[in-house]
């Protein structure tokens, strides 16, 4: 497969800081007045789904934001610091909502993936993929793509994760820095279970939107949220070459592991990246060691296949990042986020004498200025976020993201993804804001204009020209 | 040229100029980190002396609902 949507599924904590006295809303509420705030901004009072193609809902506790069908990793890392952005900079309407309903205080929103009580929610990945190939039916494929998946993620923490203090669901098990945040919710090495039993390689929801034809959706539901946009464009961009060779069938003599959730739980609790993982045969190895075998068949693929500029990026970036992990990691500050939160960790540890002893730390005052780095790095509004106090150390006070310029950020805020159905969504729901026209925006698949049903279901559509002729002929107004 | 242009034009431009990591492969220096920490903590980033079963003196802020609530479970395990 040569074209490929990618996209995410963005899980926020939040939270309400009260002043003494004031009552407490629920989370229920607090979602629905950040709702209220972004429709205001850049959404329909009747429909979830907003400008830019996305989908902002309260799911179960949480605060979830579906991302908009996206052509790259490039595209749909602008577009997670996109929305990101989004919420901060409608925090102060919402906080301005939640006072007028008598509430004393101000809504926090995180963008992490495990709560002090044990809460784990998530960052979801989705992939188009091809169900079969042509000498594989669905059922080997499958087996197949789990067999070469299972490495990869275990050891792609390595190049992703954005680092935790405390192991353990609950923290229970030590009052110690680990790479992962979801690592230790998962329980599975293939699971169709998103709650009880997660897996590695998840293999549920495959047949949900954007899995037309011979395509399938590939959930990934082990993955931890990036506040560096460097980290998404690696986590999804790297996946997403490891889909072509497996859909070429261009990969093999990859590492077995014995034990792939203990090797998860060892990488994740090795932040010298040198701990060795059994191997089903006897062999042992370093998760940059199985990150390197991944690297060279992609660029041995890439001899031999056309790729895009993009992919030679990536491919480029990857083994930059794993050199540098090798060699100085360092040089990864402000770019892996579990690089930098733990520097600013063991930072203030040696300012103040200490060193990472669980058993010491547990007893310490400094555990609560060491919890608080751990949340507030995810903090999404820029001025508490310690992330975005790094980022704009060094690079500036405007300053959005690693990877995008502020302008970019800004404009996809409010504008879809350019070449995929969210055009469309977007531009339909747009129009409707200008005129105050009623569009239905129910689903993925499909919008409603003026009665008339436009067909979304082929996601690389990003023209219609029975929507604009609709749009044009002022249908959406006359169906008010 | 439109917003939708301005985006795509964008994206096509970054492509070959961002997100490089030489561009900054430089290891950080310790003042950016301390810098941070003290903006973040206040000044003199003063390690809080309440100590179990001791007395709280001078202690920074806890800026988190989180953090406040790990105080008060704290409070309540350790029956101060």
């Amino acid at each position: 497969m040569r074209e490929r949507i990618f996209s995410l599924e963005t899980e926020y904590g939040i939270a309400f800081l009260g002043e003494q006295r004031s009552s407490e809303p629920t989370k229920e509420t607090l979602v629905a007045i950040l709702r209220r705030a972004l429709t205001n901004a850049v959404g329909l009072s009747d429909s979830a789904f907003l400008t830019t193609g996305a989908k902002f809902y309260h799911d179960v506790g949480h605060a979830e934001w579906a991302h908009a069908e996206c052509r790259s990793a490039r595209e749909i890392a602008l577009y997670d610091k996109a929305a990101d952005a989004l919420i901060a900079s409608v925090l102060p309407h919402a906080n301005r909502i939640l006072q007028s309903e008598g509430f004393r205080g101000r809504m926090l929103v995180i963008k992490n993936n495990v709560d002090a009580h044990g809460n784990t929610y998530g960052c979801h990945e989705n992939y188009m993929a091809e169900r079969e190939t042509p000498w594989l039916d669905h059922d080997d494929y499958l087996r197949l793509s789990v067999r070469y998946l299972v490495p990869f993620l275990v050891t792609r923490l390595i190049l992703c994760a954005p680092g935790r203090v405390g192991l353990g669901r609950r923290g229970e098990q030590g009052f110690a820095f680990q790479l992962g945040q979801r690592a230790d919710f998962i329980n599975a090495v293939v699971s169709r279970d998103t709650r009880d039993m997660r897996g590695i390689v998840h293999v549920g929801r495959e047949n949900e939107p954007f899995s037309e034809g011979n395509y399938r959706r590939l959930h990934l539901i082990l993955g931890d949220a990036c506040m560096s946009g460097y980290g998404t464009f690696l986590k999804v961009g790297t996946l997403g070459l490891l889909l072509r060779l497996l859909e070429d069938l261009e990969i093999g003599d990859i590492p077995h592991l014995r034990e792939p959730l203990r090797a998860m739980h060892t990488v994740s609790r090795d932040p010298s990246c040198t701990a060795l993982l059994t191997l089903y045969d006897g062999r042992q190895m370093t998760a940059i060691d199985i990150q390197r075998i991944y690297l060279e068949q992609v660029m041995r693929y890439a001899e031999r296949y056309p790729t895009s500029d993009e992919e030679r990026e990536l491919i480029a970036l990857w083994a930059e990042t794993l050199d540098a992990l090798q060699h100085n990691p360092l040089r990864l500050f402000g770019k892996i986020d579990w690089i930098t939160k733990k520097s600013l960790l063991d930072r203030l540890l040696a300012q103040n004498g200490l060193a990472w002893n669980a058993a010491a730390l547990e007893k310490h005052p400094i555990r609560y200025q060491l919890q608080e780095i751990d949340i507030q790095y995810h903090n999404v509004d820029p001025s508490q976020s310690l992330f975005y106090k790094i980022l704009r150390s060094q690079r500036g006070p405007e300053a959005l993201d690693t990877f995008w310029d502020a302008a970019s950020v800004q404009l996809a805020q409010r504008m879809p993804p350019p070449y995929t159905r969210a055009r469309i969504r977007g531009e339909v729901i747009a129009s409707a804001r200008r005129t105050g026209g009623r569009v239905e925006v129910k689903g993925w698949s499909e919008v409603r204009i003026g009665g008339r049903r436009i067909d979304l279901r082929n996601p690389f559509t990003f023209f219609s020209a029975e929507a604009y002729t609709l749009l044009k002929e002022g249908r959406l107004a006359e169906s008010r | 040229m439109s917003d939708q242009e301005q985006l795509t034009h964008s994206q096509q431009n970054l492509s070959s100029e961002a997100g490089d990591l030489a561009q900054s492969s430089a290891p950080p220096s310790q003042d950016v980190i301390d810098n941070v920490l003290s903006d973040f903590f206040g000044s003199g980033n003063e390690l809080p002396v309440e100590t179990i079963g001791g007395e709280s003196q001078q202690r920074p802020e806890l800026r988190t609902i989180t953090s406040e609530e790990f105080v008060r479970r704290f409070r309540q395990e350790t029956g101060q």
